[in-house]
């Protein structure tokens, strides 16, 4: 989760303080629709698996937590 | 009705004497506190200034007796999703922000719009020929010698007919170069009249 949080924090350089596990990223406007390009690019790199896009919803990405069970529960 | 876009900057539009957090709804508000970065926070305020004086021009009405709201076409929620006039039902609303630019569209049936630095770049091509028209992506990304502004072209203008909904096209694209930012507006009306902010200043809005 860490890279996940600093690239969060790469795109967001007026962030001050961490990044809570469960703050809606959305609607702190931490990630905007181009960010999620790149998102879903970091995600898979992380994983090692290609997500299926037309089997996720935006709430799959809302917030740290749900990113971690939804993408990354196999990586630990 | 004319079908109007506008595209600013956010220091423009909240330069703006109307441009006042009174205008927003307590909903409204309510988000505009969950955003922590002080330019996300301006940039999504300025939105929604703006395409309320947007829709004041195009209403007739003032900005500060504009209702606006948003419903999600996914889940029939509130406070999210596409934005509309409740009570203009008639006359279609977007907003868009990125990076100190705005745009905002208001124009009789669907309407949506979507502004992005020039500067930017979409990518990879790896996630976008995911969610873009295959044909359209490998044209964009074949441009030379920089297929980088084809690409950002086709992201906006895949942007803005999403947010007009299902089966709306692009009725303008366009760069303002003084504000180094790429716009497209899609949706049901076949002709838009494009302005920038000097266009809203100076008009009575508040008073």
């Amino acid at each position: 989760m860490e890279r996940i949080a600093a690239w969060l924090h790469e795109k967001n350089p007026g962030l001050d303080g961490p990044i809570a596990p469960d703050e809606d990223l959305i609607e702190a406007r931490l990630i905007d629709s181009m960010d999620f390009l790149e998102f879903i690019d970091l995600l898979e790199d992380i994983s090692g698996d290609s997500i299926d896009l037309q089997e996720v919803t935006i709430d799959d990405f809302r917030t740290l937590d749900r990113v971690r069970q939804r993408f990354l529960s196999a990586t630990g | 009705m004319t079908a109007l876009a506008v595209v600013a900057t956010t220091a423009e539009v909240l330069a703006h004497p109307a441009a006042d957090t009174a205008l927003l709804a307590p909903w409204e508000r309510q988000r505009l506190a969950r955003i922590r970065v002080p330019a996300r926070r301006d940039d999504w305020l300025a939105a929604r200034m703006l395409v309320r004086l947007c829709a004041a021009r195009c209403t007739g009405r003032l900005a500060q007796d504009l209702t606006l709201a948003q419903g999600c076409p996914d889940c029939g929620g509130h406070g999210h999703g596409r934005p509309y006039l409740p009570e203009h039902p008639a006359v279609g609303v977007s907003l868009s922000h990125a990076d100190g630019l705005v745009a905002a569209a208001a124009g009789p049936g669907a309407v949506g719009i979507d502004v992005e630095s020039a500067t930017r770049r979409p990518g990879p091509l790896s996630v976008m020929r995911r969610l873009l028209p295959e044909a359209e992506l490998w044209a964009a990304a074949a441009a030379r010698p920089d297929p980088g502004p084809a690409l950002l072209g086709l992201w906006v203008r895949t942007e803005a007919c999403l947010k007009a909904g299902q089966g709306e096209c692009v009725r303008r694209e366009w760069t303002d170069r003084r504000r180094s930012a790429v716009v497209a507006v899609a949706g049901t009306c076949s002709s838009w009249t494009v302005r920038d902010m000097d266009y809203l200043v100076g008009h009575e809005l508040d008073t």
